[in-house]
């Protein structure tokens, strides 16, 4: 039976022990980066820096640079100006795996989930455990082993399913957003980096993935939220950053600043910032 | 849809599942295939029922007849199962009657070919330039499909045309003779334990497939290519490679069939297999396996093919007329999968998700 | 979205596969080095559009038209569709006359259908000739065709010693719609019903021209009739999937099968002795008479003007072949060919 070998990176090793290092130590920092599509200015000078333990919440309009910003730390596109660094130094990334190897995934607005297929055998894609017998040979998988592993991932992030082994449509909106930050969590031993983890959901379920998202930092990674969904991600939020215009109009800890300055920064009243408080 | 739900993950009552907790009652029932499939072949043993009380004399529920249909069955399962793999990546190949039929020709030639240095041999060989025949066929689909992106019911179509063109010039449009009728008492219509071999190798087929779906990494990388493609992509999957390999695997089964065919009757088919890529495509889908990808349903591949099979001996025997056949079947295919729409509000809502 | 696209081109291509189907397998056949040493200073071009070219019938009835094209220095253009399909034919009967043949010929696959394409070349001056099938009405300049009543005759005798004129005979047929074919049964059961009255003949059973199904078609009859005696297979492929059945249910012995046509499936399995008997038309002489018909009048017209239409009909010449007979030369003159060279070169003496 042919089978084509395309063996991934084995990712991370077996015991996924989450706290790795001290908190606050940096995972990853972007400096002055820009990026312009054609004549189209994406991203301008910017800076910012991931944290362990640490949850950055990524605000802005749309089109003010926030996807681009993360497809630039997750691999995805090439920055024409200023560069990536982690503490072993500055660093390229040209592909979604390439950050991986870093240690930092990405948890995709779509969420990325086969929809047949179970919570393991999505945890697990590209990255299956094979049989330690002979039928490890024929590609043959050890369900079990991925299921362990799997639910000790999902309980340290303390989420609930009936079982790793139902189909994904099967679970809630919620529950999909769960798996699928579990899953980055999983392969991750740096940063995470969330598309619009709430978009999607109601607000019982929002609600949930944000102490998700907390929890995951709590854990040791960074992680990098970027969301419309001010209010709430503020709460969850440790440093927040503000794009506008493909530049940063507003990075501050989220302790010194209200809801309102986001949004004032966001549409471009941050020279008020400070005189209302 | 979702935010209609009203449980959460954390409001989720169940306890956290562990590895060894014995999985839920949905997840036993995907594993025996569907309920698709087991309504299917609920349909399947009423019809033998129904076929064995109006046969005179109940003679169909004979052994002969169950061998009868068991021989029927081979080439139609194995061409279902093929097409199994790829409706479960997402894709679809409507050449397989044409490789079946190309591959029957190549490895007829070889066999007449080689027929002097002993027919094992030249039977031997024959078979391998099938499967060989068939591979190629697959290739190119898969080529044509991974890197010119043509999708693959276009590209199947073109090559169904190109193969069936090569398979008539190769024989001037007249079937092969003098292939080795020895052939066919020793392997296309021999009995093994009373059971004809092609459905042996048919059965063997379908149980190797069943168990690289549930239990292989590959069979799993193409049920995620068919369920998400983006998702399979991000996750580091070489979907060209794995699309390649698929299209492959399922040639070189209608190639395996092309051999069945080639030794039961001595001789090759040419304008016989119009229909068989579609029959297989009907067969996996009646059983419940999805035209979009990503849920594939062996056990329904064989009740699916059984149904067809059934239909068509069983209305011969109890004598119904050829014209009033035609009517038949497609009342119980309307009944069969009716039948299963209402039994399973779960298909139905799938159904309406996709 | 991307679902809605792909059905959107799932219809365009299937369209346009019937299409490019229907107008599939055009070859020019007769060599255009060969001198032209008879006729005017301009080569005739006769077109020929046969049922099913990738049948060995027809590729015989090719082989006859070949060389009596090549004997009456013209140009012949062969083509027709590779699937039973009276539509496809016709697309390609069309196809072929806006070439601006001077001369057609066509083996028909149905008796009807074919008025509306045939009648306006006639018209124009164009003989369209027939071959192995009449039209209804009689729209073509004249058709040579198999004499089915004495060769149904002798079936009928050969079936009643094979029978002993008892038990139940089964037919296995072509496909519904079929002209061609059905005129190989629907004049034998009345004949079979008068002369034995105590054998049972079961309707008759198809098999879209595919030995499978013919096989799995005659397995099923096995097992519905106990005393069945007689499988009556009315061509090749079905020949060949009877015999299989028959081979498999180890019922040789008590079950016989007769067929109609000469393949060479047909010869093997008469010589296997899987077959009782088999009825060989003249395709061979079938294209060379109607070749021969078409252009005879071309030239015997050099001033045009309509082609009256003639239900006028030759009989071609058929014979019984069974194992006892099968290798005479008589015999031989009867088995048709898989590819054109010589073997039955010259046996148009009428």
């Amino acid at each position: 039976m042919s089978q084509p070998s395309d063996d991934t990176p084995d990712g991370p090793p077996d015991e996924h022990v989450l706290v790795r290092s001290a908190p606050g130590e940096p995972v990853i920092s972007a400096h002055g980066i820009g990026k312009s599509y054609g004549h189209v200015r994406a991203l301008h000078d910017v800076s910012l820096e991931l944290r362990r333990g640490e949850v950055v919440a990524l605000f802005g309009d749309n089109g003010a640079g926030k996807s681009t910003l993360t497809k630039c730390m997750c691999g995805v596109v090439t920055p024409d100006e200023g560069h990536l660094e982690t503490p072993a130094g500055p660093i390229e990334l040209h592909s979604i795996r390439d950050a991986e190897a870093l240690g930092i995934t990405t948890v995709h607005q779509d969420l990325a989930l086969a929809p047949d297929l179970s919570v393991l055998e999505n945890m697990f894609l590209g990255r299956e455990v094979l049989a330690t017998d002979w039928r490890r040979l024929l590609g043959v998988v050890s369900r079990r082993e991925m299921a362990d592993r799997a639910d000790a991932a999902l309980s340290e992030l303390r989420i609930n399913l009936p079982s790793v082994r139902i189909p994904v449509s099967d679970l809630s909106g919620g529950q999909k957003q769960a798996v699928a930050v579990a899953r980055a969590a999983m392969w991750s031993n740096a940063g995470i980096l969330m598309d619009e983890p709430t978009a999607a959901l109601g607000t019982t379920q929002s609600d949930i993935v944000c102490e998700l998202i907390r929890s995951t930092a709590d854990r040791g990674l960074a992680v990098m939220v970027i969301s419309h969904d001010i209010p709430r991600i503020l709460d969850v939020a440790d440093q927040v950053v503000v794009l506008r215009h493909g530049t940063v109009a507003m990075a501050r800890p989220s302790s010194e600043i209200s809801r309102r300055d986001v949004v004032d920064a966001m549409v471009g009243y941050h020279e008020h910032v400070g005189g209302h408080r | 849809m979702s935010s209609a739900d009203s449980t959460t993950a954390a409001e989720q009552p169940t306890t956290s599942s562990s590895g060894s907790a014995p999985p839920a009652l949905p997840a036993r029932l995907r594993a025996l295939g569907s309920t698709t499939a087991l309504w299917i072949f609920v349909v399947d043993i009423l019809l033998v029922l129904l076929f064995g009380a109006l046969s005179e004399n109940g003679s169909f529920l004979t052994a002969s007849s169950f061998r009868v249909l068991g021989l029927d069955a081979a080439e139609a399962l194995i061409l279902a199962v093929g097409i199994s793999l790829l409706l479960g990546a997402g894709e679809i190949d409507l050449s397989l009657g044409a490789g079946l039929l190309l591959s029957s020709v190549f490895g007829g030639k070889v066999i007449i070919a080689l027929a002097g240095s002993g027919t094992a041999v030249a039977a031997i060989i024959g078979l391998f330039a099938c499967l060989g025949t068939g591979a190629a066929i697959g290739l190119v689909n898969g080529l044509v499909v991974t890197k010119l992106r043509v999708t693959s019911l276009i590209a199947t179509l073109a090559t169904m045309g190109i193969a069936t063109g090569i398979a008539n010039i190769a024989t001037s449009g007249t079937d092969l003779s003098d292939i080795p009728a020895s052939l066919q008492d020793d392997f296309g219509i021999r009995n093994l334990i009373g059971i004809p071999l092609p459905a042996f190798i048919a059965l063997a087929l379908w149980l190797v497939t069943w168990i690289l779906f549930r239990s292989t990494r590959f069979g799993l990388r193409l049920l995620a290519l068919g369920s998400n493609r983006g998702a399979a992509e991000r996750s580091g999957l070489k979907v060209d490679a794995h699309l390649i390999a698929a299209f492959m695997l399922v040639g070189a089964m209608a190639g395996l069939a092309g051999f069945i065919d080639l030794t039961r009757f001595a001789t090759t088919n040419l304008a016989g297999h119009q229909n068989d890529g579609l029959a297989a495509i009907t067969a996996a889908v009646i059983g419940g396996t999805s035209l979009y990808g990503g849920r594939v349903s062996l056990g329904g591949v064989l009740a699916g093919t059984l149904l067809a099979v059934i239909l068509q001996d069983g209305l011969v025997v109890i004598g119904l007329s050829a014209f009033y056949q035609l009517i038949a079947v497609g009342v119980v295919l309307i009944a069969a999968v009716n039948l299963d729409q209402r039994r399973t509000p779960g298909g139905l809502r799938l159904r309406l998700r996709r | 979205m991307l679902k809605k696209a792909h059905v959107g081109a799932a219809l365009a291509a299937l369209a346009l596969a019937s299409t490019m189907a229907a107008c599939g397998s055009s070859s020019s056949s007769s060599s255009d080095s060969s001198s032209s040493s008879s006729g005017g200073s301009k080569k005739l071009n006769v077109a020929f559009v046969a049922a099913l070219v990738n049948d060995s019938y027809f590729v015989t009835i090719k082989c006859g038209a070949q060389d009596e094209a090549k004997t009456l220095g013209v140009n012949l253009k062969w083509t027709g569709p590779t699937q039973n399909d009276v539509a496809k034919e016709i697309s390609a009967f069309s196809a072929a006359s806006i070439t601006n043949p001077d001369a057609m010929v066509l083996a028909p696959f149905s008796n009807t259908g074919f008025g509306g394409a045939v009648r306006p070349l006639m018209k124009k001056g164009i003989p369209v000739a027939l071959s192995g099938e009449t039209l209804d009405p009689p729209d073509g300049l004249i058709t040579y065709i198999t004499d089915f009543l004495s060769g149904g005759n002798s079936l009928v005798d050969e079936i009643g010693r094979l029978t002993g004129g008892t038990g139940t005979m089964a037919i296995v047929a072509d496909t519904t719609g079929n002209k061609t074919d059905s005129d190989r049964y629907t004049g034998l059961v009345p004949l079979l019903k008068q002369r034995y009255p105590n054998l049972k003949v079961l309707s008759p059973q198809y098999s879209q021209n595919s030995s499978a199904r013919a096989a799995s078609v005659t397995a099923s009859l096995i097992q519905a009739n106990p005393d069945l005696k007689l499988v009556y297979t009315t061509s090749g492929p079905e020949a060949v999937g009877g015999a299989s059945a028959i081979a498999a249910a180890k019922a040789g012995d008590r079950i016989k099968q007769i067929s109609f046509d000469s393949s060479p499936q047909q010869i093997t399995l008469l010589k296997e002795g899987k077959l009782a008997a088999t009825m060989a038309q003249s395709p061979y002489l079938s294209g060379q008479l109607s070749v021969r018909a078409a252009v005879d009048y071309v030239r015997a017209h050099p001033k045009g003007g309509p082609v009256p239409s003639s239900a006028r009909i030759a009989n071609t010449p058929t014979m019984l072949l069974t194992p006892a007979n099968v290798n005479t030369t008589e015999a031989k003159r009867y088995q048709y060919l898989t590819q054109c060279g010589g073997t039955q070169g010259g046996s148009a003496t009428s």
